[in-house]
């Protein structure tokens, strides 16, 4: 049987400023029809550049080599115009972000008719109508509306069902998608999983899947491509190789992927070690070598090439039966325990509105009845609704929720980088809003944050000694020769060479910045830190090496966290306490365990269940449905804020009481009208 | 959006009542300086305190404001000192001459200069880009009056093909009228012609390079689709907004082309009154002009809100 | 850092040529610029004046030679002005926010709202003339769109985290806006600069051309070409030399100001 798609040493080079570059190494696979083939690389690994290679996409300054079969036609041998027609017609494409792949100047049902009207030549009536079935069929349930609106006016979720439609409104046999769900909460990326899931059974598409993330795939292929530094390392059926890895690269990556359950103190994961290959100048011999845990001198001698190890499954390393497992995270020299020192950050009631619409604009058109009326309706976005928590010195408390639910907002609010509405934020026992002087001062040191964006968040003008000598230039003073000293210590601190104090931040990469901005942070020797989504913007294989390096921080120093991610599992790692936010208001609030292991608010279980997960369980909690996904800021409505969302939903009162946080046990806290004591 | 254009309407009509007060303050906030300016080297105490007293700038400087205000409301625009004549019928016609002169200007170069742009844009880095930079910053940078002159010397003085000054009234003929208006125009469309294919260019290169058009690509899309129905239609949008804000520009160039061709609108209305130093005139001119800005901004305004989806349509449907 | 475009060092050289020949023109022009010559006017370019002389008999390149300081001087004095004022106020509007940045748009929106031409004008107009007052109405002039720009530009930084994180340090407004968002917003502010002086020149001209900017007998581009319409088709020589000087220098000016916007563009800053 022919494969639909067949790539035969696809070749990619680019010409840039730094030299030849090469994206994609003699890239090979084949893809059945009806098949779906997971491509997992990093960034830098070269799948963005294998998806462009195939869909026309590169520009002039690519060159490409190698032969991409589509039904049997060499793609790279077609002229412009015939290539053009197989795109839309017979090769959908999905890409990462609905937030820019729409255009804002045309309704939604126009875009999707587009392709029906250029390659079936239906007539834009026909087209429309089309269209709409096309939404009716993604899980859309007006879709009449949504095909008239325009994509500002839909959420993230909407419009990647939308881009979905389009993409598949010529029923093509074989859909590309580069990182479809990477742009959006884990529970409209499970819906989204579930609708490709269906579509392929339904249409017998077969699917390219592109994406960082295993566990994604896995849930999703049937076979995986692992790409490293241009070229494939690991290739075989979906559930072996991420099973039994072979190939040292997917071996770590797998291993250094936190798994979804509360973690010791004392633990630390498995990480690799050493920044991605540059594509511009790979390292002699096997390309991965400098990082492998199970290098040797012929690693280094030696290119590598692609072994066939039998039943579909391929390995280039040709030590593949010899490695054992990725070593384990190195447990860490000094466990210090620390006593419990009391309660050093508290927040009481808290609450931040910002304004959305107001003034002259708060004027409204009412066109909803047969006269226009007009309606000042001033609106505001309630980022932070009443919260209180508490953490305890050396403490570190989660804090999980999906994007736009407020957990910035209440980290910033802690260290007075906002101004509260209303409520206190404590620090030591003083209320933040409130000092001044030296007070503030002594605040502004103990307190300190971290930021998701390594790449903003260090001023690109500054070196890296210049950037962590700044806070002890301001709060340790002394000569410039001790803080030089002291800089060389930080940088030690947070395993970065020393030479690295006179770099600028465009010359590191995204973990080596992210070290540098702890550093920063660690500079005033605080108690306390914010740490704002620090992994998010990471590499995986990067990611587990920063948790480390903060689980060794925080017991070396007795720091406590609050750490904000929108990863439940790389927060079990660090966290001892975790609460789950929902749109400015605390749902749940407990141990580690209690929240991972026996959660009780609807939407931590939707959380739980929608996470995408290598090492799979049974248990499967039911889908959040696409209704009543929140799109428009609104103003404190009564009831639960939820409750929209909510399969167990009380009709009555979750829709008119908000539920308070009533405390289950010692350390569990559950804002649930199901768990309301009866009587 | 009918309460948009309400919003915008009432914003300029705020700064232009602003800007009155600014124009009266300048011109008669110091009124000893104007009417010594006025009087030049006949300035003695006695003859600027006549000139003041007969010009009635004695007076409080509210009651003159008032006055006048009121009298424009009331669409007089006072009396010119040098011509004395009515101003409002005067500047009208003026108006009108540069109206049609701007107006001619302006669609000769929109089309052109869109597909200027246009093109330049869709061949970034080919000759043709950069015969198009090339002209354009020529264009922009060399001013109207030197054009002006070129071109005077080329078509007026060698080729004596057209005249080069004055202006045509229509009972002369049709053929006068175009003819007199054919190098002031041409002088006006130069520099507008490179700030349009300009301005196209770079909103075009930017529209060609977002994440849309390379979906609407891999849609399998003709390219004379996706530059013309994505490309276009979003880059058109800031290109809008800023030319219509580029009105002063425009303002500017009348001013120069016809000082150059003598040709009676209203900006040589406006130089002959600052000249001459005909306070009621040059104030009535600078409202004018002003007011016309404005309401050029606000046209633009309105368009790009019309032509915005994310204005028109504000409120999030799912 | 990576060279920039060639452009820009063409424009470079040739603006850095013009400035030299308009500050060496002392050495470099043949004759004084108001020296008369009544027996050679309006003599056509020849070896003893090689662009020629006016109707006073003054000679045209000697002129235009020193026609370049006072539209150089406009230039950057206007843009100096500009930038003193324009760029601490968008710093403060962009950072702050709040009241001030309301204001000051509201301000900004009414100056921008006059034609250029006519405000100069106006100030003009109302007060006796002189070279610096010019530099300084256009100065004025200019401070809206630079304090925009800057405030722009501002605004853009300001969401960055290392700003953010500045203030969690305590950092005192003065650095931050000093030492943090400046050093990151004066490319932008550069940019904008460049471009105001070619703009200021241009403005300057037209201004000199009709007869408000500087007066005879002073050697300035506007004023030659403006005297040289009564000559246009007897002597078209004197509008030539200071016409095409004039165009020679904006567009030198422009295409610096052009080629470093693309050079200094801010997604380059992390090349690796």
């Amino acid at each position: 049987m022919t494969p639909l798609l067949a790539l035969r040493d696809l070749t990619v080079t680019y010409v840039t400023e730094a030299g030849r570059l090469t994206a994609a190494r003699a890239v090979s696979f084949d893809l059945a029809a009806g098949e779906a083939l997971g491509l997992v690389g990093e960034s830098g690994s070269g799948k963005s550049t294998i998806a462009g290679a195939i869909l026309d996409l590169l520009g002039d300054g690519a060159t490409v080599e190698g032969d991409i079969l589509f039904e049997s036609v060499d793609l790279s041998e077609l002229d412009a115009k015939r290539r053009r027609k197989l795109l839309g017609h017979r090769i959908g494409a999905v890409f990462q972000d609905p937030f820019t792949a729409l255009d804002p100047a045309m309704t939604i049902g126009r875009q999707i008719a587009e392709p029906l009207v250029e390659h079936l030549r239906l007539r834009p009536k026909s087209a429309m109508e089309r269209a709409c079935e096309l939404l009716a069929d993604m899980g859309i349930d007006q879709p009449r509306r949504i095909a008239a609106a325009y994509p500002h006016q839909l959420s993230g979720g909407m419009r990647q069902r939308a881009l979905i439609a389009a993409a598949v409104a010529c029923e093509p046999p074989l859909l590309v998608l580069d990182e479809p769900t990477t742009a959006l909460d884990v529970t409209v990326e499970a819906q989204i999983l579930s609708l490709l899931a269906e579509l392929r059974q339904r249409k017998q598409v077969g699917l390219l899947f592109i994406s960082h993330n295993l566990a994604v795939v896995r849930k999703l292929c049937d076979r995986i491509a692992v790409l490293y530094a241009s070229q494939i390392v690991e290739e075989g059926a979906a559930a072996e190789v991420l099973r039994r890895p072979l190939h040292p690269y997917a071996k770590g990556l797998i291993a250094s992927l936190p798994p979804l359950r509360p973690a010791e103190r004392a633990a630390r994961l498995p990480s690799i070690g050493g920044r991605p290959a540059g594509l511009a100048a790979p390292p002699s011999g096997c390309f991965f070598h400098p990082r492998c845990a199970f290098a040797e001198p012929r690693c280094r001698a030696e290119a590598q090439t692609l072994l066939d190890v039998g039943s579909g499954h391929s390995v280039r390393c040709w030590k593949y039966d010899a490695t054992g497992n990725w070593p384990s995270g190195a447990p860490p020299g000094l466990t210090r325990i620390w006593a419990a020192d009391g309660t050093l950050v508290r927040a009481v009631a808290l609450r931040k509105r910002f304004p959305a619409v107001r003034g002259l604009a708060a004027l409204n058109l009412d066109w909803s009845g047969r006269l226009p009326r007009l309606r000042y309706r001033p609106t505001y976005t309630i980022a932070v609704d009443h919260i209180s928590l508490s953490i305890d010195a050396g403490e570190t408390l989660g804090l999980v929720g999906e994007s736009g639910c407020g957990k910035s907002t209440l980290g910033r609010l802690l260290l007075r980088l906002i101004k509260a509405s209303s409520g206190t934020a404590e620090f030591a026992g003083a209320d933040v809003q409130r000092l001044k002087g030296r007070a503030l001062r002594r605040f502004r040191q103990g307190a300190q944050i971290v930021f998701q964006n390594a790449d903003s968040s260090l001023n690109p003008r500054l070196s890296v000694g210049e950037a962590i000598g700044r806070p002890l230039y301001l709060f340790d003073g002394g000569t410039l020769a001790e803080r030089e000293r002291q800089v060389l210590e930080l940088l030690d601190m947070v395993q970065l060479p020393r030479s690295y104090r006179r770099r600028y931040p465009f010359q590191l990469s995204g973990g080596e910045r992210q070290r540098v901005a702890i550093a920063r942070a660690l500079a005033t020797r605080p108690r306390f830190i914010v740490c704002d989504e620090p992994m998010s913007a990471l590499d995986v294989s990067v990611q587990a090496a920063i948790v480390n390096l903060l689980a060794d921080l925080r017991d070396a120093f007795g720091l406590a966290y609050l750490f904000i991610s929108r990863d439940l599992a790389v927060v079990a790692q660090l966290a001892g306490r975790i609460a789950v936010m929902y749109r400015g208001s605390i749902c749940e609030l407990g141990s580690a365990r209690d929240v991972l292991c026996s959660p009780r608010h609807p939407y931590t279980q939707a959380l739980l269940a929608a996470l995408p997960q290598l090492r799979a369980n049974g248990s499967r909690a039911a889908a959040l449905s696409a209704r009543g996904i929140p799109s428009a800021p609104e103003d404190a409505r009564a009831g639960c804020r939820f409750q929209a969302r909510c399969p167990h939903k009380i009709k009555g009162i979750c829709e008119t009481v908000a539920p308070p946080l009533r405390r289950l046990s010692l350390t569990h806290h559950v804002a649930c009208h199901l768990d309301a004591p009866s009587g | 959006m009918t309460l948009y254009f309400v919003q915008r309407l009432a914003a300029v009509a705020g700064v232009i009542t602003l800007m009155s007060v600014l124009v009266f303050l300048a011109t008669h906030a110091l009124p000893a300086t104007i009417a010594e300016v006025m009087l030049g080297q006949y300035a003695t105490p006695e003859t600027v305190a006549a000139l003041e007293t007969k010009l009635g700038l004695t007076r409080p400087l509210l009651t003159q404001y008032w006055e006048w205000a009121s009298g424009v409301l009331h669409g007089d625009l006072g009396r010119s000192l040098v011509m004395e004549v009515p101003i409002v019928p005067v500047l009208w016609t003026a108006l009108g001459r540069s109206a049609v002169l701007g107006a001619t200007a302006m669609t000769v170069v929109s089309v052109l200069g869109i597909a200027l742009g246009v093109v330049a844009a869709v061949r970034h880095g080919r000759v043709i880009d950069h015969l198009a930079s090339g002209f354009t910053i020529v264009g922009l940078s060399v001013p109207e009056f030197f054009w002006g002159l070129l071109l005077i010397l080329l078509f007026g003085s060698y080729l004596r093909l057209l005249p080069t000054s004055g202006y045509g009234t229509l009972d002369k003929g049709a053929g006068s009228y175009v003819a007199h208006l054919v190098l002031p125009v041409a002088t006006l469309a130069i520099g507008l012609l490179a700030h349009v294919a300009r301005l196209t260019r770079s909103s075009m290169l930017e529209a060609l390079d977002t994440a849309y058009v390379k979906a609407a690509r891999a849609r399998g899309l003709p390219e004379w689709a996706v530059v013309t129905r994505h490309a276009l239609r979003n880059a058109l949008l800031p290109t809008i907004t800023v030319l219509a804000q580029d009105i002063g520009f425009l303002i500017g160039g009348i001013v120069a082309v016809e000082t150059i061709f003598a040709y009676p609108g209203i900006g040589r209305l406006l130089v002959y009154a600052l000249e001459r130093h005909d306070l009621p005139l040059m104030q009535a001119a600078i409202l004018v002009l002003t007011a016309v800005q404005c309401l050029a901004n606000l046209a633009a305004d309105l368009l790009y809100a019309l032509f915005n989806p994310q204005i028109r349509y504000g409120r999030a449907v799912a | 850092m990576r060279l920039p475009p060639w452009r820009v060092i063409l424009a470079g050289y040739v603006l850095a040529g013009i400035v030299v020949a308009a500050a060496g023109a002392d050495w470099l022009a043949p004759y004084p610029f108001d020296e008369l010559h009544v027996a050679d006017r309006l003599h056509s370019p020849s070896l003893a004046y090689l662009a020629g002389t006016d109707e006073y008999g003054r000679d045209v390149l000697s002129r235009t030679l020193y026609g370049g300081r006072l539209s150089l001087f406009l230039g950057v004095a206007a843009t100096g002005i500009g930038l003193a004022a324009g760029v601490p106020l968008g710093l403060l509007a962009g950072y702050r926010r709040g009241l001030l940045d309301e204001v000051l748009m509201r301000a900004l929106d009414v100056v921008m709202s006059f034609p250029a031409l006519l405000l100069v004008l106006l100030i003009i107009a109302v007060t006796p003339p002189g070279l610096g007052k010019t530099a300084v109405a256009v100065g004025i002039l200019f401070v809206a769109p630079i304090a925009r720009v800057t405030r722009s530009v501002t605004l853009d930084l300001v969401t960055r985290e290392f700003i953010v994180a500045a203030r969690a340090r305590g950092e005192r407004l003065s650095y931050i806006l000093r030492r943090e968002l400046l050093p990151n917003a004066w490319p932008a502010i550069v940019v904008e600069g460049s471009l105001r002086v070619a703009f200021a020149i241009l403005l300057g001209a037209v201004l000199s051309f009709l007869g408000f900017g500087v007066q005879p007998p002073a050697a300035d581009w506007g004023l030659m070409i403006n005297n040289s319409r009564d000559f246009v088709e007897t002597a078209p020589w004197l509008a030539l030399a200071p016409g095409a000087a004039m165009s020679l220098t904006v567009i030198a000016v422009s295409l610096l100001g052009d080629g470093l916007r693309e050079y200094l563009d801010p997604r380059l800053a992390y090349r690796q």
